[in-house]
């Protein structure tokens, strides 16, 4: 199954993101429509946007926290500091649980890594070579519940980058226990 | 077992009641994830996706059976002007469709899985993709900020928001299929 005329990535993207003038909507929902592998590649592209809809990032900016306190979300923040152990209770009542990963001086960093491992495995669950952050309050943590499927022996490392090049390491243990 | 066959070869069986019932399955096979699609683009929801699809395929085999697609090469145009006027129908009664006596069908059977794209995937994906085009992906998608928006918001041009915006998802489709790169 072929197409000769395929609905180009963009203007699927464009399509799904609401970005389309009328016209342009009629004529690739014709195309649509019609062309099972157009619609295919269609379904592929939804399932991405649909993906991104609920998702909320592992590191957010405050920003981004405020918009999903104003989406009504029921959010619980603590603060930890670098190398000390501290659990992180997930209860039923709460919907996202944010980590200030703070103690750690970013006044003069340009970029932030983060890694999520495993304590016991080393694995690493999540990476973000360039992390969302704040200079004075450090850098915030989403967690979720759906990441109970996860280890919760969780150990986050952040690399921070200054700009004269230097780098600096801070390691967070925080084992997780998800109630309900 | 109509692989070959064109659309409107199937509606030509179904009006003369040659194999009517596997013509009408090919039918549904073929069309039932793309007013789905449809459904999921205009109306947002899963179910009522679902909805869709039945009363736009009960209205296509109706049609159908009577003899009533005046051009059976160009069904694909009379499914989608069923799904317009459903649609419209359903969204200016924003309620879910009531079952009719002619809900006898299962669209269900003719439905694949949507795909689910799991949440590890999709962060490690995220995480590959740089901070600007991160932003712009959850302000288009999540936050549902018109393009002049997110221009503005982040201090670029609406050209270039499209050209992040679609580079971003190709990627995004990209590393979730198991590579780097974007699709060409």
């Amino acid at each position: 199954m072929t197409c000769s005329s395929p609905i180009s990535w963009d203007d699927l993207a464009a399509y799904w993101a609401g970005d389309l003038a009328p016209e342009a909507v009629d004529r690739v929902e014709e195309h649509l429509i019609g062309c099972g592998t157009c619609s295919a590649e269609s379904a592929r592209a939804f399932a991405v946007v649909d993906a991104l809809r609920v998702h909320i990032p592992p590191v957010v900016s405050r920003a981004a926290l405020a918009n999903l306190r104003a989406r009504g979300m029921r959010i619980v923040e603590n603060a930890f500091k670098p190398d000390e152990r501290q659990e992180a209770l997930f209860a039923p009542e709460t919907d996202l649980l944010i980590h200030r990963l703070a103690g750690f001086d970013l006044l003069q960093v340009t970029r932030v890594q983060v890694t999520l491992r495993a304590e016991s495995t080393g694995d690493v669950l999540f990476e973000d070579p360039d992390a969302p952050f704040d200079p004075r309050e450090g850098v915030l943590i989403a967690c979720q519940r759906h990441y109970s499927v996860m280890p919760h022996d969780t150990v986050f490392e952040i690399r921070a980058i200054e700009k004269s090049g230097a780098e600096r390491t801070a390691r967070y243990l925080i084992p997780h226990v998800f109630q309900g | 077992m109509f692989e070959g066959e064109v659309d409107g070869m199937l509606v030509r069986r179904i009006a003369r009641s040659d194999r009517a019932p596997e013509a009408e399955a090919e039918l549904c096979r073929r069309f039932a994830p793309r007013v789905r699609l449809y459904g999921l683009r205009h109306l947002r929801a899963e179910d009522r996706a679902a909805d869709l699809v039945q009363l736009v395929l009960l209205a296509v085999l109706e049609a159908a059976r009577a003899g009533r697609i005046e051009k059976p090469d160009q069904v694909d145009r009379f499914v989608l002007g069923a799904c317009r006027n459903a649609a419209l129908r359903e969204r200016q009664h924003q309620s879910r469709t009531q079952p009719t006596e002619l809900a006898d069908l299962d669209v269900g059977s003719y439905l694949p899985e949507l795909e689910q794209i799991p949440v590890r995937a999709l962060n490690r994906c995220m995480s590959k993709l740089d901070r600007r085009a991160r932003a712009v992906v959850l302000l288009s998608f999540q936050d549902e900020s018109s393009t002049d928006e997110i221009a503005r918001t982040l201090e670029i041009t609406a050209g270039n928001v499209r050209v992040i915006r679609h580079r971003a998802l190709a990627q995004l489709r990209g590393c979730l299929d198991g590579g780097e790169g974007a699709p060409a």
